[in-house]
């Protein structure tokens, strides 16, 4: 029976009006942050299976075609492996010196995304398309607090974009801006700090912004069309407020943030370099206060263009496959994943996923270098990596592999452990104990002080249970 | 003829929902295509068509589905009002002025306080488009029981000959509209000065289009979000930009800024007279609003008081005009103070017209270019000396600006002209001497037009073609081993001429670089100029040309996609080539469509793409993405024992694939007979030879259907067919309004086909659409 509208407010509305409550955390000063880490058009489940997972559900090595498998186990309820030593599943080696402050999670759907080569803007939202909020929209808004911005989101793929609008959401039909340049990225986060309140430019600027907020303002005043257009406007004129905000916040800061200031970018071509410095810039700004939350996108939209090369030509040189021609290693995305049954081209895929991993290592061990409360900022943080698609390169949307690190602090139980839940129902009725990505967003609303957030996501009569991860939570 | 409800099947047993009530497990098929768009449908597209009652019996069922849980019958929640009724929905609101519906309106689609409130999902853009209507229309009652209505997620599922069916009773109009200016835009608003010497903050615009719209026209959501405003307000953006600007406003013709640049205190007059030109030369390009004028004149004068030196402040006044409203937002709006249906003033017409045309707003900055021969300055045309730059300083489309001054903008035989003088033509002598045209070929170095035609589209004009047959996609598509299967690599893999094949091929992809004859995009687009120039029968002969424009070569010099191996002269006539009759006919046949419709191996389903686009580009009808159908779609693996057809059809045979491949693999299979680089085959993998056989049936027109030898007489087919054509218009439609079409727009659509039919001119096309009452007039609520 379809959910409408009325029997979901209905049954969310205690919670709705309910006053937050925020989970007891040792030390009370440290706030929760969130980097969402996605890799577009998928990685494959059998990548994140440590040989103690495998050998627990009985899997053998990653072969040609396997995508789907959780919903081929035959178990009803949600299976937790202890201690299953991540560090040894093929695309997580780089991740083995902090496995103990990690979880792997497999099984979880998202069927109301749609699957294809990407869903887009669905992925983090839980819907068709974004058609709500992204889940760092949600979660930007309340983890704010004092830092100037709500959400830093960045991403990187092959070609000269500056902007890709293609995965988060900041309300239905409001796509938010990915900044793909690292030059941009710095000059937005830093460039204000480093100029100094007293440099020309910064009153100049705020002039400019007065005359534009005002502009905009008394244009909206006697604005005669729809309110569809009106918004273009509207949103004109929060962006200049925004701005204004944050110059204002960014000023009484740069005594904070000054000292973890990195060095400009280089311009780059290279994915994994323009990748890299992101992951610099993100982890600067979140260790300077500048957001709690952030998104990395590796291939907005899919990035069935972006090319490889840098990576092939590592394996090439570790001797993990044979020499590739010089055309191949052009080869985009879309070429390798339909190849992806040559065991060479598998290779490759898992590679370009373990280096998003060996990113993601880095990013975790500079935040775990530095003590906060009774851990360290890692322990404060939670890192999710996901893709935008699923399983595979063409997804069905059944079954999405997580990889997440740190948190502990925050209640998660990153503790080395890889959590498999049973598959969506293929053609019968969805087992009880399956569970969705909306779950895991649930999840991390929960971890961070929202015990509210138990229906994040727009899957309506395909919801299968409301609430966190319990697998994944201190209770 | 391929029913709806035949569609509509193909939904079902390939698993489709959310078009379907109720909806269907999702079951893995094969491969359904390697291009979907990726799961990013909304419901931005539907098109309500109210029954009897009209949208006023939609209103009720709409509000009691998504606010009735809190503003029913017994209000819970807090909620302070029922809103079950039209009457209630009417009542004004605490808000002076405005209604409950007008309240409700403006919660449904705020995004900070939104109304239904989390977790309930947004209301659609469909939802707000019943209410809107429903204002519109005056809040009628519901006077009869509700119409059938039809929800179509895209325009290609509406009956084609609904479209074209003229019989509404009220005029036309299109919905008011602000559009945000895209980077291609921004980048026309700045002089350049020195050849060669582009400032790089002029082609590092922002201002992104969102790649999910179907053309870049499309302004649907678009604004300048936070980022944008972010790398806008870069020093070396806007800082720059705006003294760009400025100096261009200092160039007009006659003009006289000594006041304001020198005078100690600046009169009004002085400071009304800067703003006004600043506003009209350098930021708007139009006439300002006196509220515009007055917010600019009032901070030029607190910047003039700011202590910054008399030069600094003049820039940052031309960079706070950069930023107002009226630069960043173009609108299209009709005379103000008229509710309902209003005529476009004088100046957005003239604005709506450039940017049919081009990039450029009336009076657009000039741009400098090198003369040959290594003469910086040249001499031009009877209008006098250029000094080197493509026109004067009154600007590009100058005559546009001037008609919008005078009024005369408003005759449509004015309007039509323009289209006529700046749509397309020919440049005569380029390699020497006298050039006649300077409006036109801009695109490339002025050096590099003797090795292009003589025949020039604008820039609006070969967007439209690119962008409709999608071909700029072969500078990105990867290809291994472009030749193979052609009679110039049979199907070795180590063959001495490769390498040569592989550079000459990769020179065809480099935009640029330091070719010195076009890319192969180019070359197309040089085909194309001069199908639309000689204006005869458009469609028809884009299909079945064998006209193609190459590049010079030499005898026995790199082999090219094109499989012409004789000499080509190095001269504009000499590089006009006749193909073979059995191996070319049109655009479908030439190697940029097939390359940017191609995979990556000569065996890969090349043929599912290139069906896929044949059905949705060219017969208007709609094939459901991957992400409706949620398959786990793979051919097999390469094999030496079977050509990609074979592998495809192992794939797809069953009877769920068919479901929806039986839209795609027909409409491919006769672009067999090309690899995925299309380079002629020679040979094939498998037994079968090279095969471009089909048999077309449940074809939209009946005279499409039986069998088809190959490309060439698919493209001859489908040349001859008024169904396609009818879509070829609504393409052009598509991209010219910015907006998909409704049953609204029916007798527009049926006005733009008698145009065409009058000798197949895309010319009359295009002004019979800029004279219709869709492109004139605006609906406001």
């Amino acid at each position: 029976m379809k959910l409408s509208r009325r029997k979901m407010l209905q049954w969310s509305g205690a919670s709705l009006f309910a006053p937050l409550m925020l989970r007891a955390r040792a030390d009370t000063l440290a706030p929760p942050r969130v980097v969402l880490v996605v890799e577009g058009n998928s990685f494959y489940p059998s990548t994140v299976m440590s040989e103690a997972t495998r050998t627990a559900l009985g899997k053998p090595a990653w072969t040609a075609g396997e995508t789907f498998f959780s919903s081929a186990l035959s178990q009803s309820a949600p299976r937790v492996i202890e201690n299953s030593q991540l560090g040894t599943a093929s695309a997580l080696t780089p991740l083995a010196a902090l496995q103990h402050k990690a979880a792997v999670v497999l099984g979880l759907s998202s069927v109301v995304t749609g699957g294809g080569h990407s869903t887009g803007r669905g992925a983090l939202s839980c819907s068709r398309g974004g058609t709500g909020a992204s889940i760092d929209t949600v979660l930007g808004a309340r983890l704010k607090g004092e830092s100037p911005f709500d959400v830093v989101r960045v991403g990187a793929e092959t070609g000269d974009a500056r902007l890709s609008y293609a995965t988060c959401t900041l309300g239905p039909g409001r796509p938010a801006p990915i900044m793909l340049s690292p030059e941009d990225v710095y000059q937005r986060l830093f460039s204000l700090i480093s100029m100094g309140s007293a440099n020309p430019a910064v009153a100049r600027n705020g002039r400019l912004l007065d005359f534009a907020r005002a502009e905009t303002q008394a244009a909206l005043a006697t604005f005669p069309g729809s309110s569809t257009e009106r918004a273009k406007l509207e949103g004109y004129l929060q962006a200049v407020e925004a701005m204004e905000a944050r110059n204002a916040r960014l000023t009484t800061m740069r005594d904070r943030v000054l000292p973890h200031v990195p060095a400009p970018p280089a311009a780059q071509t290279d994915l994994f370099a323009r990748l890299t410095a992101h992951f610099d810039l993100v982890g600067a700004a979140l260790l300077g206060g500048l957001t709690n939350v952030a998104v990395i996108v590796s291939g907005p939209g899919g990035g069935l263009e972006n090319r490889y090369t840098s990576v092939f030509n590592e394996l090439i040189a570790s001797g993990e496959t044979p020499a590739w021609s010089t055309e191949e290693l052009g080869m985009n995305r879309h070429t390798l994943q339909h190849a992806v049954g040559v065991q060479r081209n598998r290779v490759a895929i898992n590679a370009v996923t373990r280096k998003h991993v060996e990113l993601i290592a880095g990013l975790a061990a500079r935040l775990d270098a530095v003590p906060e409360g009774d851990g360290t900022v890692l322990d404060h943080t939670v890192i999710v990596f996901m893709s935008d698609n699923g399983e595979a390169h063409h997804s069905a949307a059944l079954e999405w592999p997580v990889l997440l690190v740190g948190g502990g602090a925050l209640g998660l139980r990153t503790d080395g452990r890889t959590v498999v839940y049973p598959g969506h129902g293929r053609g019968g009725p969805l087992g009880a104990g399956h569970r969705q990505v909306s779950n895991l967003f649930n999840t991390l609303g929960h971890a961070t002080g929202d015990s509210s957030l138990n229906a994040f996501g727009y899957e309506s009569n395909r919801r299968v249970a409301e609430g966190p991860l319990s697998e994944l939570l201190v209770t | 003829m391929l029913a709806r409800t035949s569609v509509v099947a193909c939904l079902v047993l390939c698993g489709c929902e959310g078009l379907l009530s109720g909806g269907t497990t999702p079951t893995p098929q094969a491969d359904g295509g390697s291009f979907d768009a990726g799961g990013q449908t909304d419901d931005a597209g539907v098109v309500v068509e109210p029954g009897d009652g009209g949208v006023a019996c939609q209103v009720l069922p709409l509000m009691e589905s998504q606010c009735g849980g809190c503003h029913g019958a017994a209000t819970a929640n807090g909620a302070p009002m029922t809103l079950t009724s039209l009457s209630a929905l009417r009542a004004p609101s605490v808000f002076a002025g405005q209604t409950l519906l007008d309240r409700s309106l403006l919660r449904m689609a705020a995004e900070a306080g939104r109304m239904p409130p989390l977790p309930a999902p947004a209301s659609s853009a469909a939802d707000l488009q019943v209410l809107e209507q429903w204002r519109a229309e005056g809040t009628p009652d519901c006077t009869s029981g509700s119409g059938e209505t039809h929800t179509w997620k895209t325009p290609n599922q509406i009956p084609q000959d609904l479209l074209f069916q003229c019989a509404q009773a009220e005029p036309a109009s299109s919905p008011g509209r602000l559009r945000r200016v895209g980077k291609d835009e921004w980048s026309e608003r700045f002089e350049v000065t020195s050849y060669g010497n582009v400032p790089p903050w002029r082609a590092r615009a922002p201002f992104e289009h969102d790649v999910a719209h179907a053309y870049s026209t499309y302004a649907t959501g678009e604004t300048v979000d936070d980022a944008t405003l972010e790398m806008f307000m870069d020093e070396t953006m806007l800082g720059a930009a705006g003294p760009g600007a400025w100096a261009w406003v200092k160039r007009e013709p006659g003009a006289n800024f000594s006041c304001i640049e020198n005078d100690a205190v600046p009169d009004d007059a002085c400071v009304q007279h800067f703003a006004r030109k600043l506003l009209r030369r350098g930021a708007l390009f139009r006439e300002p609003s006196a509220a515009e004028l007055e917010r600019l004149v009032t901070f030029t004068r607190t910047v003039l008081a700011s202590g910054a030196s008399r030069a600094a402040a003049l820039d940052e006044v031309a960079s706070a005009a950069l930023l107002s409203t009226g630069a960043l937002f173009r609108a299209e709006l009709g005379q103000p103070g008229v509710a309902g249906r209003a005529r476009l003033t004088d100046w957005e017409l003239a604005q709506a017209l450039a940017t049919t045309l081009g990039h450029r707003l009336p009076a657009a900055p000039r741009i400098s270019m090198r003369a040959p021969s290594g003469l910086v300055d040249y001499h031009c045309c009877s209008n006098g000396p250029r000094d080197g730059f493509a026109v004067g300083r009154e600007g590009f489309l100058a005559d546009i600006a001037a008609a919008a001054d005078d009024g005369s903008i408003s005759d449509p035989a004015v309007l039509r002209g323009f289209i006529r003088r700046h749509a397309a033509g020919e440049l005569t002598s380029p390699d020497g001497g006298a050039v006649d045209r300077l409006d036109l070929g801009l695109e490339v170095e002025f050096q590099e037009r003797p090795r292009h035609s003589r025949y020039w589209t604008s820039t609006r004009v070969r967007g439209f073609f690119r962008e409709w047959l999608g071909y700029e996609a072969f500078y990105s598509t990867f290809k291994e081993q472009p030749a193979r299967t052609s009679k110039y690599q049979p199907l070795n893999l180590v063959d001495p001429i490769y390498s040569s094949i592989i550079r000459e091929y990769d020179g065809l992809r480099v935009e640029n670089g330091n070719n010195t004859e076009p890319t192969m995009v180019r070359l197309l687009d040089n085909t194309i100029a001069r199908v639309v120039v000689e204006d005869h029968d458009v469609l028809k002969t884009l299909l079945t040309t064998r006209r193609f424009y190459v590049r010079s070569r030499s005898a026995g010099s790199n082999p090219t996609p094109f499989g012409y191996d004789a000499e080509v002269a190095a001269t504009q006539e000499g590089r006009w080539v006749e193909m073979p009759a059995n191996e070319r006919a049109g655009v479908l046949t030439h190697p940029a469509w097939l390359g940017a419709h191609g995979g990556n191996f000569h065996d890969d389903p090349s043929l599912v793409e290139r069906g896929k686009w044949v059905r949705e580009n060219l017969l208007c009808q709609h094939v459901p993405p991957l992400s409706e159908v949620q398959v786990d779609a793979m051919v097999g693996p390469s094999d030496p024992s079977l050509s990609a057809r074979q592998r495809l059809d192992l794939a797809t045979g069953s009877a769920e694939c068919q479901a929806c491949h039986r839209l795609m693999n027909p409409l491919g299979y006769p672009f067999e007979i090309y690899n995925h680089a299309g380079y002629l085959r020679q040979v094939d993998f498998g037994d079968a030879g090279v095969d471009g056989t089909a048999m077309l049936t449940d074809m939209p027109d009946p005279a499409l259907d039986g069998p088809v030898r190959d490309a060439v007489e698919l493209s001859e087919k489908l040349a001859a067919s008024d169904h396609v054509k009818r879509c070829f218009v609504r393409q052009a439609f598509r991209y010219y309004m910015g907006r998909d079409e409704t049953l609204a727009d029916a007798c527009t659509l049926a006005r733009m086909e008698t145009a065409y039919d009058q000798q197949g001119s895309f010319v009359e096309l295009l002004e019979s659409l800029v004279t219709s009452d869709t492109w004139l007039y605006r609906s406001t609520p």
